[in-house]
């Protein structure tokens, strides 16, 4: 019994020593990604936009495959039921089934705030990649919310198209979970900070369920988004992702 | 040639009765139905010269129920039912307004009117009735169905089988066909399809062919066919230049210019538009069409024919015509708008400022003025401006 504590304590020790020297920011980062979002998902969430004297709430249900292939079908509010997206690579299609509708979104669109949240597009499709889009600097160590964290500093690559000016994320020693990130734009001013919590076990995977995005200097504003439901084990093909399917999402 | 038509009337009730009876396992989430639907209340406000101070108030209930059922993992069964309510003033001054709304223009008669009154009447039609059968790569739809050709945003050459108007706001679902649709999927971004628009003679009937395919990061359509007596070819995109949407459609019409057909007219009628979304979430929108047959004075248009009655053909009566948008999303419960068509021929023009409200999370409110402007004789001069506000609620 003692000596499989030990055991297991040095196993911590050693893994985390390793992680803090061996590897460097950019591979945690890596790491984090895996772990949050995983190869292939389906999940089920809601958003709510809460504001000092109103809130609103969106429903969806996602499929993905890595980086790039997604699809989210929107479930609430009634007068949205059925919309859904496709973003294959970098393309990314809209579609009306109350018009019969394939709307293929151009890329200044996907910059656009998610029906009207403080999410843009590219948060819940990701066409950025905070792995392949950026430089990464551990800047430290700190606790968040009673969790040991790594403190990261994520700048943007000369060429890639990212809006955001410099990114800090805290990533969670213990699991290599995202629990906070800091977004800052092209002059250094904070604009957004997301906070992430709630960590459990769901669709075999252990990872945060509750997101808030603050939007910095406006009392009282953020969005929420609640993970529902969610299934890592899933095996998704490619060909899934076709517009042909996305009309059949249900 | 109505009396020919099929008189479902009977069967509708039938239809509605189970509609209203499954609106309960909804909340059951029974995986194999859904229905969803949603009430407008619309009231229009029109003041017919600008001297006088003489309003007319027009309302308009309107409820919408959409139902699918899912028999089996490949199939799919649809209906969409409309019923609306009008009374006022236009009620009472038109003439024949009720009978106009009671016309199907489809193959099948699928609308007609409850009751009528001096100042009211109500209106049932189903504007989507079809089953849908998915095999492999094929996808076969038969009855009453939207089948959208549209690239662009506002004017739609391309789309020969249900050309909508703009001015049609109240319309989202905009109307259908009666049509066997077959679809084959050859990739994951690109598909062909062949539609059979029923008519009763071969003038009244449609044979149409599209394939879309993805290349270079663009949508690429061609289409073609015979459609109501023309022979029709067509060419329409979608995709970027930097981050801005791009976006073309052209059809040409080739028309018998006599009964016998023996001589031929020729038709083009085009659009083309680029949008952008800046970051603050600022939309700017601008579009044009041509028209090879349109004039370029003293252009007639008619508000409520242009709404009942539109082809690909008629999409504007003028040779060309420009179209201007600015929307912008104020907070997430305010979203305004403002767009405008302007006739560069005679300089009259038609504007639309918008703003949508959302109350609760299924509640909207939507206020928009039609306005027009112009000198006489122009496209939009001499026509009356039109006030609309409408609260939605969507279940």
């Amino acid at each position: 019994m003692k000596k499989g504590s030990f055991l297991a304590t040095a196993i911590i020790v050693l893994s985390s020593w390793s992680l803090a020297y061996a590897q460097d920011a950019e591979e945690i980062i890596r790491q984090m990604d895996l772990n949050m979002r995983g190869e292939e998902s389906i999940q089920e969430m809601e958003m709510t936009i809460v504001r000092p004297t109103w809130d609103r709430t969106i429903a969806m249900k996602s499929w993905s495959k890595g980086q790039d292939y997604s699809m989210i079908l929107i479930t609430e509010p009634a007068k949205e039921r059925g919309q859904a997206f496709l973003k294959r690579d970098k393309e990314m299609w809209n579609w009306l089934p109350s018009i019969d509708r394939m709307i293929k979104i151009p890329p200044s669109m996907m910059m656009q705030s998610w029906m009207g949240s403080d999410f843009t597009n590219d948060d819940l499709v990701r066409e950025s990649s905070i792995v392949k889009d950026f430089t990464h600097h551990l800047e430290g160590e700190e606790t968040i919310r009673g969790h040991e964290a790594y403190r990261i500093r994520l700048d943007p690559k000369p060429d890639a198209a990212v809006v955001w000016g410099k990114i800090l994320i805290w990533v969670g020693k213990e699991d290599l979970l995202e629990l906070k990130a800091e977004f800052y734009d092209e002059d250094g001013y904070l604009v957004n900070t997301m906070q992430l919590s709630d960590i459990r076990e769901m669709g075999g995977r252990k990872l945060p369920t509750h997101w808030e995005m603050i939007p910095a200097d406006e009392e009282g504003k953020k969005t929420v988004l609640q993970l529902i439901s969610a299934d890592f084990t899933v095996d998704i093909e490619e060909s899934f992702f076709s517009q042909q399917n996305l009309k059949r999402l249900r | 040639m109505n009396a020919k038509k099929l008189k479902w009337h009977t069967s509708f009730l039938g239809v509605l009765i189970l509609l209203l009876a499954f609106t309960q396992s909804k909340a059951q989430n029974d995986r194999s139905w859904e229905i969803g639907g949603y009430v407008k209340y619309l009231q229009t406000v029109t003041s017919l010269s600008p001297d006088s101070s003489e309003l007319y108030i027009d309302n308009l209930v309107h409820n919408r129920l959409n139902f699918n059922w899912y028999p089996g993992k490949n199939w799919k069964v649809h209906a969409g039912m409309r019923n609306r309510l009008f009374y006022g003033d236009f009620v009472k001054i038109l003439p024949g307004y009720a009978d106009l709304i009671a016309e199907d223009m489809g193959y099948f008669d699928l609308t007609f009117n409850w009751f009528e009154g001096d100042a009211y009447f109500l209106n049932t039609t189903f504007d989507r009735l079809y089953v849908d059968y998915t095999t492999g790569k094929w996808q076969v739809k038969v009855g009453r169905q939207r089948v959208n050709w549209g690239q662009n945003l506002v004017w739609n050459p391309n789309d020969v089988f249900n050309a909508f108007s703009y001015f049609d706001f109240d319309y989202e679902e905009r109307p259908g066909t009666d049509a066997v649709r077959i679809q084959y999927y050859p990739s994951f971004t690109s598909k062909a399809e062949f539609v059979y628009q029923l008519g009763e003679t071969l003038e009244e009937s449609s044979f149409m062919g599209l394939y879309r395919f993805n290349k270079w990061e663009y949508d690429i359509q061609l289409l073609g066919g015979y459609a109501l007596d023309d022979i029709v070819a067509g060419l329409g995109w979608s995709g970027h230049i930097g981050g801005a949407g791009f976006r073309g459609e052209a059809t040409y019409f080739s028309i018998p210019a006599n009964e016998e057909g023996e001589s031929r007219d020729e038709q083009v009628v085009a659009s083309i538009s680029g949008d952008y979304t800046f970051k603050n979430s600022l939309y700017l929108h601008a579009s044009a069409i041509y028209n090879s047959k349109g004039d370029t004075e003293n252009i007639q248009f008619n508000y409520l024919g242009q709404q009942l009655s539109l082809s690909a053909k008629t999409l504007t009566p003028s040779r060309m015509e420009l179209f201007y948008q600015m929307a912008y999303q104020i907070s997430p419960l305010f979203y305004g708008s403002a767009s405008m068509i302007y006739n560069p021929f005679d300089a009259s023009f038609f504007m639309a400022p918008s703003l949508s409200v959302s109350m609760m999370d299924n509640l909207e409110l939507y206020l928009i003025a039609q306005i027009f402007s112009g000198g006489d004789r122009s496209q939009y001069g001499g026509f009356s401006n039109l006030y609309f506000w409408r609260m939605r609620w969507s279940f």
